[in-house]
């Protein structure tokens, strides 16, 4: 992409953009043509998102002594795209939870490939009862939903094993993520608080997690943290 | 084998779709085609990585090394030149 200046002066002539822009004789904005063009840069590609968050994963569990073929668990999973891509790029089985029929019936339609080494169990994560506990618990997406956040990082915390891992992914406070969710209002449903690294970390060593390292999402339509954790 | 050969069959490997269906050239943007999944492109990273031993760096994570087969095959020469 290439922009070229329109600038010729110390003052911009706004009048004399917008008018070529609309290619009329009237300056004036279209307000709702700028809104979807925005919303067009700014528009989620799955595959993108494969590419980046794998990027960002390697990065984040690089020298990580992550067991062979681990066992995963994923909270408020949506359809389980997190574990499906660490299964991917590790091997290994998992688990699932959420208790949207939605995203249960999105999970089927994509499952094919892992469908034997994923259970999906349609579950209030906040009454699970599972006696097994993991190497890799994770959730991309979940905590910043959360005003107080110790409950749900607890229960991260008890299911993951002794010697085991908790992945937390949240879209980053950047300039770029508040950008993206401007102009995609319908994906606003309900709380959402954009975490900065720093806000983050404090938030997780408040909840008694240990935090090993984080790395931050590049080249994607919004930044995403990655936090490891103990 | 031809590396373009390769990386093809890999393709047909991976598809989401019935063998019977796709028809796609050297140039053609396999993503924009439908024809993979969105967890595709790690898959191929990881194949690429440990078919041709080379180690792909985080800048050269770009979606555009590896949207067609062309751009595949480029991309792992140009690794290929400089290991």
């Amino acid at each position: 992409m290439i922009y070229t200046t329109k600038n010729t002066s110390a003052d911009f002539n706004w009048t004399e953009y917008f008018t070529t822009l609309n290619s009329g004789e009237t300056p004036g904005v279209d307000a709702n043509l700028y809104f979807q063009n925005v919303r067009e840069l700014l528009r989620e590609n799955a595959h993108l998102l494969g590419l980046v968050l794998g990027d960002v994963l390697r990065k984040l569990l690089r020298d990580v002594p992550v067991k062979p073929e681990p066992r995963v668990l994923e909270l408020g999973a949506g359809t389980g795209f997190l574990t499906r891509l660490l299964l991917t790029m590790y091997q290994g089985s998992g688990v699932l939870v959420d208790n949207c029929q939605t995203s249960f019936d999105a999970y089927n339609q994509v499952a094919h490939n892992h469908a034997d080494r994923i259970t999906y169990l349609l579950e209030d994560l906040f009454t699970l009862k599972l006696t097994e506990t993991f190497d890799l618990v994770c959730s991309f997406g979940l905590i910043e939903h959360f005003k107080e956040k110790a409950e749900i990082l607890s229960i991260h915390k008890q299911f993951c094993k002794e010697d085991g891992y908790l992945i937390l992914i949240v879209p980053m406070d950047s300039f770029l993520t508040r950008a993206y969710y401007e102009v995609h209002p319908e994906i606003n449903l309900g709380y959402r608080e954009l975490l900065t690294k720093k806000i983050a970390l404090e938030q997780l060593r408040a909840s008694g997690l240990q935090p090993i390292r984080a790395e931050v999402s590049q080249g994607y339509v919004y930044d995403f943290l990655t936090i490891l954790c103990k | 084998m031809q590396l373009q050969e390769q990386i093809r069959n890999f393709i047909l490997a991976n598809l989401v779709v019935f063998d019977d269906e796709v028809e796609f050239s050297d140039d053609d943007n396999i993503f924009e085609l439908g024809f993979v999944n969105s967890l595709f492109a790690m898959k191929l990273v990881t194949f690429i990585e440990s078919e041709f031993q080379l180690t792909i760096e985080s800048d050269e994570m770009e979606i555009s090394n590896f949207n067609t087969i062309n751009n595949i095959v480029n991309f792992i020469q140009s690794k290929s030149v400089y290991k």
